[in-house]
């Protein structure tokens, strides 16, 4: 029993980065391909495509950031605690880059059309993004309370 | 790539469809364009949209009767492996089997039989009770029927295009809501592209018309001098 608790803390330790790493993936490859689509259809912009189509990039940054921070020697007594805000911060941080990248690619295909509206069309990503850094943030002050960190 | 995102590349890549259809003067992108896109939908998907060009284009059924029309289509529409586009077709058939009854009805056709209206759906045996009723009792659920009744008894058949055209046009744009990069929304775009190139058409014939008929008067003036 002790064996398994300490592999889900080594699982909670490097989910926030592993998980992050997928969700920026995902969200990317999405944004990406509009960004693509898009410069086959217009004859200007595709710097500021590109630039949108690598907003979900932040989220593996967020995930390195919590995963040093939960970085610490893995013991019975904090494994549990490990897991528990690694692997939710990380589910989080997938999850908001997926979507963020759908709504990347929504602002891209959206904006090509209708250029003015290219500033407000990127709010939705920026509300998604809001919430990973609540994830982001929170389990930055959460994991000061997991035992077992050097003073 | 999840199915929702699976096609977002090939529908960025195309210029959006105008929300009025007759705001728009040409279709967004030429016939040629938009099939080398659509050589990028993968091999299942590229056969589920011949199915559905199969089985929607009136271009290749033209010169058939209603029988081998409901034959044809029934022959193709469980082939295509998707319901939500099985619903979308039959949206289609239900209302070329209600316009149909209308052009009969209006050519004095009177069904003798309760078989004897061929179509697709729901309707056919209550058009066939209802057939003295300018909207066959289906009103309610058809509310731009008895205006298409109108309009086919009066003969407008522009008009009458105009009427059917938009109400397809705003159907698909229904159908599409929560579709943006999947195979659907691909779908849609197509067949909203189809019917831009159908009014387009319209158009060319109305003004192929009104051309004849200018070199009719100029070459009768030619005659009287």
């Amino acid at each position: 029993m002790a064996d398994f608790q300490i592999i889900l803390g080594w699982l909670g330790l490097y989910a926030p980065m592993a998980l992050g790493a997928i969700g920026s993936i995902m969200g990317c490859a999405i944004a990406g391909q509009a960004a693509i689509g898009a410069m086959l259809d217009t004859e200007s912009g595709y710097g500021r495509y590109v630039g949108v189509s690598a907003m979900p990039s932040s989220q593996v940054i967020y995930g390195i950031v919590i995963m040093f921070t939960l970085n610490r020697p893995v013991t019975v007594d904090n494994a549990p605690g490990l897991f528990a805000i690694g692997v939710l911060a990380g589910c989080a941080l997938l999850f908001s880059a997926w979507y963020q990248g759908q709504c990347c690619a929504s602002a891209i295909h959206a904006s090509k059309a209708k250029p003015e509206i290219f500033g407000l069309s990127i709010a939705p990503a920026a509300i998604v993004e809001g919430f990973a850094v609540f994830a982001f943030i929170f389990a930055l002050v959460i994991s000061a309370g997991i035992p077992g960190l050097a003073s | 790539m999840h199915k929702k995102n699976q096609y977002t590349l090939l529908v960025s890549s195309l210029p959006q469809h105008k929300r009025d259809l007759f705001d728009s003067e040409h279709t967004p992108v030429s016939e040629i364009q938009l099939n080398k896109r659509l050589q990028w939908l993968d091999e299942e998907d590229a056969r589920d949209l011949a199915l559905i060009n199969e089985v929607l284009y009136w271009s290749t059924m033209a010169q058939s009767s209603d029988d081998d029309f409901v034959q044809h289509a029934s022959r193709y529409l469980p082939q295509v492996s998707n319901e939500f586009f099985r619903r979308m077709i039959m949206w289609r058939l239900e209302m070329r089997t209600l316009i149909a009854a209308l052009r009969h009805r209006q050519q004095g056709v009177v069904p003798t039989g309760e078989d004897e209206v061929k179509g697709f759906g729901r309707w056919p045996l209550m058009i066939t009770r209802n057939w003295q009723q300018a909207d066959f009792g289906l009103g309610r659920h058809f509310p731009w029927l008895e205006e298409a009744a109108r309009l086919i008894d009066e003969e407008q058949a522009l008009a009458l295009e105009k009427l059917l055209l938009n109400l397809v046009w705003q159907q698909y744009e229904r159908q599409g809501f929560g579709h943006y990069f999947d195979f659907e929304a691909v779908v849609i775009y197509v067949l909203r592209w189809d019917v831009i190139n159908r009014w387009r058409q319209c158009e060319a014939q109305a003004a192929l018309e009104r051309f004849n008929r200018i070199v009719d008067q100029c070459m009768l003036q030619v005659e009287h001098d």
